[in-house]
């Protein structure tokens, strides 16, 4: 009998996150269900994930996805983050950066443990200083990078580095500009020299990977640890 | 002859109580517990107040009326305490229960009248504060999810028959719950008149 009304029980729970996207199992540290990284680049924050975990002991995982339905991020973020249990079980040093791409909405979610490295004030300003301001030029690789160093800095027990800022390209240089109009002029002077009619041709396919080219270590998969729902969410 | 039926119904009684009784224990304990972290949540989130009011005070002095509400509504948070063995009383919990919603209404309030102050917006400590004080609502809001969990666990397993005899024989009540009534009423920032007199 009480396990019938368990069984209603699990069911009407289920009920209640009816317009919820299903938290996706964890296989790797990062996790890309829109397709904005590169596989290099998944592959450098894993590696700067997978080291972190190496030295301190502490998990850190990004999950992005394109919208978290009718749920809000902080509540999704809590449910992932018990789906998952990051962190070790007992210190609970797990963090889970959140990303909702086309909701525009992104939260860091902080295990129990870390509470201290990382208390609420800090986690929004990395969001506000570090991420958002990459995010609204959709310069998302950037933004993530930024962030997940403050994290990794934080939990090293180093201060927070210092705010984003666009990197410079070297296409901004004066110099180079005029190199390339120059040059750019060249070109179509000669391909105009050498045959009159210009060609069109199509442009080649992009390098972007499809996930799940497994990285060195082998798999990922949780600690054990879980959140109280300290953290910080922000939006660009 | 009654020797027979006697036994029997002890050995009855025994086997009723065995599989309840540790259930029973457990689920109460983690209802404790639960509400244990229910309480400090609350608590962290009265500590950010007094900070919060002077942060404020500072750049919109002007706004007493608001700021003397949330003062009040602390205060009142802090005189209705809820052991976790007084969950069995329904109007204890939600006395409790109102006093920390008026709270939440009035520190809505509160940030609404922020908004119009663009120098404390922009001030460190305020943010910081903002982002503690949303932080905290987040927590509070995961130890509810959390203990409502438990409490519907706990009075299932001491409701159903035949775990409710062992219930009242070894007093275990039903739990309070949190109800959610008129929380989207409370949720919504209420307007702000500023033409009425201070």
């Amino acid at each position: 009998m009480y396990r019938i009304a368990l069984i209603l029980f699990f069911a009407l729970c289920s009920l209640s996150v009816q317009a919820a996207p299903q938290a996706p199992g964890l296989q790797q540290r990062v996790t890309d269900l829109t397709r904005t990284l590169k596989a290099g680049e998944r592959r450098e924050i894993e590696d700067q994930l997978r080291k972190l975990e190496k030295r301190k002991g502490s998990q850190v995982a990004v999950l992005i996805m394109p919208s978290t339905g009718a749920e809000s991020i902080e509540s999704y973020a809590v449910r992932v983050f018990e789906h998952w249990k990051l962190g070790r079980q007992g210190i609970d040093d797990g963090v889970l950066l959140l990303v909702a791409k086309d909701d525009r909405t992104l939260r860091i979610e902080v295990g129990y443990g870390l509470e201290g490295a990382i208390p609420d004030a800090l986690a929004a300003r990395i969001i506000r200083e570090q991420i958002t301001p990459a995010f609204k030029e959709d310069e998302f690789f950037s933004g993530i990078k930024s962030g997940v160093t403050s994290i990794v800095a934080l939990i090293d027990g180093e201060p927070l580095p210092a705010p984003w800022t666009p990197p410079p390209s070297f296409l901004d240089d004066p110099m180079i500009k005029l190199l390339m109009y120059l040059a750019g002029a060249l070109i179509l002077l000669l391909i105009y020299w050498l045959d009159p009619k210009p060609e069109n041709n199509s442009s080649g396919g992009s390098d972007r990977d499809s996930g799940g080219s497994g990285g060195s270590d082998g798999g990922f998969s949780g600690g054990g640890g879980s959140s109280g729902g300290g953290g910080a969410s922000g939006r660009w | 002859m009654h020797m027979p039926r006697l036994a029997a119904l002890l050995l009855l009684g025994l086997l009723l109580s065995g599989c309840g009784y540790n259930d029973m224990q457990a689920a109460d304990e983690e209802v404790s517990a639960n509400w244990s972290e229910v309480l400090n949540q609350y608590q962290r989130r009265a500590d950010l107040i007094p900070n919060l009011v002077s942060t404020v005070k500072g750049y919109a002095s002007h706004e007493e009326q608001v700021l003397t509400q949330v003062t009040e509504a602390r205060a009142k948070v802090g005189s209705v305490q809820v052991n976790a063995d007084q969950l069995g009383d329904q109007q204890a919990v939600e006395r409790y229960q109102t006093a920390q919603n008026e709270l939440g209404s009035a520190l809505s309030r509160l940030l609404v009248v922020s908004e119009n102050y663009p120098q404390l917006k922009a001030d460190e400590l305020f943010r910081d504060l903002q982002a503690q004080l949303e932080g905290t609502e987040n927590r509070i809001t995961v130890a509810r999810g959390r203990y409502v969990k438990t409490v519907q666990r706990y009075n299932v397993l001491v409701r159903q028959f035949p775990q409710s005899l062992t219930a009242k024989l070894f007093g275990y009540p039903p739990k309070a719950n949190f109800s959610v009534a008129n929380e989207a009423e409370i949720s919504t920032a209420p307007e702000i008149d500023f033409n009425k007199g201070q």
